[in-house]
């Protein structure tokens, strides 16, 4: 277990919800102060393997140590955190998770990781299997299986509202004043609904390419769409079609990017970054786009980051760090029952360590906050 | 001069034929009188007894099912060893049977002298048959002694014989009537008939009808890290039930033909694998099938006997699982076999030492289903067997050569490749004459098993390109039987040692997140030793005590890649020890058993982690029973079990508890 009580200390959650402003200096009569944005640590979330029974937890590497830990949501709660959690963000004071197959939703706190709330939607007949979690302001919004989007109050910390979308949804972003969510319906949906968030009603559809996963956006309010694509049966099952659009919210079409299956775009960010190994491929590649070049082209340029069987990839938003979980490699296939590893790079690729992570490494945050320095 | 006819399950007909002289002292030559055919003798005898000593065997008949407390039929095979049963929890919850841990699609369940076949999924679900139907069930691993069999009861490593006898009446007795009503903890009913008429002199029938239903929703403990709770399970109800008509035809001479029609039908509510914080699951399945089967048998003075066999088999499964994602709510999955089947299998008997027997087995299996990507796919399949037997003084050896051919097809899409493959086993014993004390054997079997339909074609996960697993088997065993002392105790050991290796595993490995895919990958290696001890001892003029004990041993483990950091990690759900033992008090007053299995460690997964661990387990058991004589032929027997009576909770398949303590009541009556 580590030493989560120093760690806690270099981080202030500070009253600022929406993470990566701009450093802010502050000069007032008694002297200067400076509010930074400050990144200590990674989160990275382990899925687990349902049908092994081996149920998912928290991996947490401290930039201050340089280290990793691993089944720590456990170690705190004396209990697991549940089977198949997807998603997982640090938002505010507390971490939030999507636990997919156990059907709830967790909240810890960020410090010392132990549950504030749980919220179990097992017996629940409107909504139903939780995929995906992210924040703004004063909620935090959770993705459905069942077809919604559920808006928890963080104050209460329950859900007030929801809102019906496509079947299947999956990653959301948040744009402006609008929620925009992928409805993949497990492989052949063609829209992204958007939601206005001040009244939490779906304003509309936006067809995308055949099915959308992930939607991420940019520090100008560009709205981008990962699809997966299908798999050929005429062509040894290629996956074809998975790939990164920019949706014109005109209605115009959508632009394409680059072709994809991992991506990442930091908070505060315009750029994005890739790696690219869709089923069929020989080689895995891997890759960032400046999506604000003066160009207004989209050109790929490599990264020199690597893994044997990529399973997420993560961009630190304060000092760019770039995280690459892996499987590991078992007999020649990438074994999703055994635990897998984290890669960890600056962001030019220059390597800094490898961490060994839980089974199945899904999902990639960061610990973020804002510190307060006395100039 | 004797010789032995077609042997199906434990009965045996014994045909004398010859010259006669009559002995009464005549001026006649006797012996220019014709000859005279004697009428024929029935002998009904346990042939099986000499079958465990010359090979790897175990049976168990209907008076030890009684005597060693077995409730059901997975209890009978966990009593036996070298068996692991994969058990699903509950009353007629799944349950499949793996033999010395080669996976159960290496199992042939033969009912009745034909196999049952599932062309889907390559494994039978024993929870279809219940101990009531059956008069005898025998393990056997590698080759059965009995050489005169149809082509496809060889094709297994190990197979499973499940045997109904015909009716015998007693002497003026034209019917016989057996009805019974089980009634246990969680819901359980179980209601039974069996009739049996004798139609004339040679035809008899018996017809045999079971229902069950249970509600399953038994008490188990749940332990979270340090948060336990006290669960029940849901959504596990069963409803089943079964319908047999048997025809059996026994004419003077030498015909005998058998004759089945079979239904049966199970509803069962499926309660998933424990999920923390999610106690919900909604799926549920329907099984129906039914089938046909004759077997005639016949032979000729020229030492020739003729078996042939027809069955037609037609199955239904539909699976239903309700989640608010889907389309409509609710998916659902069906799935249609049926396959036609016919053999014929000759045996010459040209010397006493001598037997030669060839068969030919033709069968054709179709699947039509929503769930995989090809229509309709089909496959032919030709298997043609030789075997010889020599016996000469104590030794006995037996080879046999199998040849199987593989067509497959589909009506529409690709079809899988067809495989062709000649399967050589043999076998040896040796019992020596003057010591009858001792039996040694030792044998070696090649066999293989066709990827199944659903590894070839089911939707993405399919692979048309498969290769056959291939099996060998080499095996190593005595009987020692301790001769009867004046205390007339008697005791025997059986105990095999064996290697097996299996090559071109059939598993399912991970392209990517969502997509898997079947895969020829995977050497298994298998050392193990498999012992049963089984001791009696009348006890008085009236007790008798009998004990039956059994232990297994399997160093089970993956040789894929030596590279690999889980290299002979013992592979899943194969506990390195495994045992039972059972001690029955016979007595006319009331009878008790007391029985228990124990299973030490294993793991969910091929690789051995702390975090797939199954912790060993220990269950116990105890039955009381007693039998009531009324007027003239009516019989009743009332019984009592309590099966896990320490309340263990325990997982056979991780995420599936068993039941804790559970009780049944048994009440049977005999007219």
């Amino acid at each position: 277990m580590k030493n989560w009580k120093l760690y806690a200390m270099i981080i202030m959650a500070g009253a600022a919800f929406t993470a990566c402003d701009d450093d802010e200096e502050i000069t007032r009569p008694g002297g200067t102060i400076a509010i930074r944005n400050e990144s200590s640590g990674v989160l990275i979330l382990n899925n687990g393997n349902a049908g092994s029974q081996i149920d998912g937890d928290f991996s947490v590497i401290e930039y201050f140590s340089n280290d990793c830990a691993t089944g720590l949501f456990e170690s705190a709660n004396e209990r697991t955190l549940g089977a198949t959690p997807n998603r997982a963000i640090v938002y505010g004071s507390k971490i939030y998770a999507a636990v997919t197959g156990s059907n709830t939703i967790e909240i810890a706190s960020r410090s010392d990781l132990k549950s504030v709330k749980q919220i179990q939607l097992a017996g629940n007949e409107e909504i139903d299997k939780p995929r995906d979690v992210i924040g703004k302001g004063a909620y935090v919004y959770v993705s459905l299986y069942s077809g919604h989007v559920a808006r928890i109050d963080t104050a209460t910390l329950s859900i007030d509202k929801t809102v019906a979308v496509g079947a299947y949804p999956e990653d959301m972003t948040i744009a402006g004043d609008y929620l925009y969510v992928p409805n993949s319906e497990y492989g052949t949906g063609t829209t992204v609904s958007q939601i206005s968030l001040a009244t939490f009603t779906k304003t509309k559809d936006i067809t995308v390419p055949v099915n959308p996963v992930q939607t991420v956006s940019d520090a100008r309010g560009n709205v981008y769409v990962r699809t997966s694509g299908w798999y050929d049966a005429e062509d040894g099952y290629k996956q074809k079609g998975a790939a990164v659009y920019k949706l014109d919210l005109n209605g115009g079409e959508p632009v394409k990017v680059a072709d994809a299956t991992l991506i990442s775009l930091p908070e505060g960010s315009n750029v994005l970054y890739a790696v690219n190994y869709p089923y069929g491929a020989n080689e895995i590649t891997y890759f960032k786009v400046n999506l604000a070049a003066e160009d207004g082209a989209y050109t790929p340029v490599p990264l020199s980051i690597s893994a044997d069987a990529p399973a997420a990839i993560g961009v630190d938003p304060v000092n760019g760090n770039i995280v690459l979980t892996s499987y590991e490699l078992d007999k020649g296939y990438a074994s999703y029952s055994t635990p897998g590893y984290a890669n960890m790079y600056t962001n030019d690729g220059t390597f800094i360590k490898k961490f060994d992570v839980g089974v199945g490494p899904c999902n990639v945050s960061f610990f973020t906050g804002k510190k307060t320095v006395i100039l | 001069m004797l010789w032995l006819t077609g042997i199906s399950g434990w009965g045996l007909s014994v045909q004398a034929t010859g010259i006669f002289e009559t002995g009464t002292p005549e001026a006649e030559d006797t012996l220019r009188r014709p000859a005279r055919t004697l009428t024929p003798v029935e002998v009904n005898a346990r042939k099986n007894e000499q079958n465990n000593r010359t090979v790897a065997s175990q049976t168990l008949t209907r008076e030890q099912f009684d005597r060693q407390g077995i409730t059901d039929l997975a209890d009978a095979l966990r009593r036996m060893a070298g068996t692991n049963v994969r058990d699903y929890g509950g009353a007629g919850g799944m349950k499949t049977l793996s033999v010395r841990s080669m996976g159960a699609t290496h199992t042939a369940v033969i009912y009745d002298g034909i196999t049952v076949t599932d062309c889907e999924s390559g494994q039978i679900d024993l929870s279809r048959f219940s101990l009531e139907q059956l008069d005898e069930l025998t393990l056997t691993i590698g080759d059965n002694a009995d050489i005169f069999v149809p082509a496809r009861n060889l094709a297994s490593a190990a197979a499973l014989r499940l045997s109904t006898a015909a009716p015998s009446f007693d002497k003026g007795r034209t019917y016989r009537i057996r009805t019974q009503v089980k009634t246990g903890a969680f819901g359980l009913v179980g209601p039974l008939l069996n009739y049996e008429q004798a139609l004339g002199r040679q035809w008899s029938l018996r017809a045999r009808a079971d229902y069950t239903r249970a509600d399953n929703r038994y008490p188990f403990t749940l332990k979270n890290v340090s948060l336990v709770t006290q669960e029940k399970r849901n959504n596990n109800a069963l409803r089943a039930g079964n319908g047999e008509v048997n025809l059996y035809y026994r004419p003077d001479g030498p015909h005998r033909l058998d004759s089945k029609l079979y239904y049966h039908e199970t509803y069962r509510q499926l309660p998933g694998q424990v999920v923390h914080y999610n106690p919900v699951n909604r799926e549920e399945q329907r099984f129906k099938n039914v089938f046909g089967q004759v077997s005639h048998r016949t032979y000729w003075p020229c030492r020739l006997s003729l078996q042939t066999h027809a069955k037609v088999n037609w199955s239904e499964t539909h699976y239903r699982e309700r989640k608010p994602q889907y389309a409509e709510k609710e998916k659902n999955n069906h799935y249609r076999q049926q396959e036609y089947y016919a053999s014929a299998a000759w045996l010459y008997t040209p010397l006493e030492t001598l037997s030669l027997s060839a068969a030919t087995d033709y069968a054709y299996a179709t699947l039509r289903s929503n769930a995989i990507d090809c229509r309709a796919p089909l496959r032919h399949t030709l298997l043609g067997s030789l075997a010889v037997k020599y016996r000469v003084a104590s030794l006995t050896a037996t080879a046999t050569l199998l040849f199987s051919n593989y067509r497959n097809d589909a009506q529409e899409g690709k079809s899988v490749r067809d495989a062709r493959h000649w399967s050589p086993s043999a076998a040896l014993s040796f019992c020596p004459h003057n010591a009858e004390w001792l039996c040694l054997r030792a044998s070696y079997k090649d066999i293989f098993r066709m990827p199944t339909f659903a590894d070839n074609y089911y939707t993405w996960l399919g692979n048309r390109d498969l290769k056959p697993e291939t099996a060998r088997q080499f095996n190593a065993g005595a009987t020692l039987r301790m001769p009867h002392t004046p205390a007339q105790l008697h005791a025997e050991l059986q105990v095999d040692a064996y290697y097996n290796t299996v090559k071109n595993k059939i598993v399912a490995m991970p392209m990517n997140m969502f997509f898997w895919n079947m895969v020829n990958l995977g050497q298994v290696d298998i050392w193990g030793t498999d012992a049963k001890l089984t001791a009696t001892w009348p006890a008085g003029r009236r007790l008798r005590l009998e004990t039956h004990l059994n232990y297994t041993f399997q160093y089970a483990v993956d040789v894929t890649d030596p590279e690999s950091k889980y290299y002979k990690d013992q592979i899943a759900y194969t506990p390195r020890h495994s045992g039972g033992a059972s001690v029955a008090l016979l007595s006319p007053w009331a009878n008790l058993s007391v029985h228990g299995t124990a299973m030490s460690k294993r793991y969910s997964t091929n690789e051995n982690m702390d975090i797939t661990r199954i912790e060993p387990h220990h269950e116990w058991g105890v039955a009381v029973w007693r039998q009531f004589r009324m007027k003239s032929a009516v019989s009743a027997e009332l019984r009592a079990d309590i099966t896990n009576l320490t309340n263990q909770h325990y997982d056979i398949v991780r995420g599936y508890p068993m039941p804790g303590r559970a009780w049944k009541l048994t009440f049977t009556l005999n007219i």
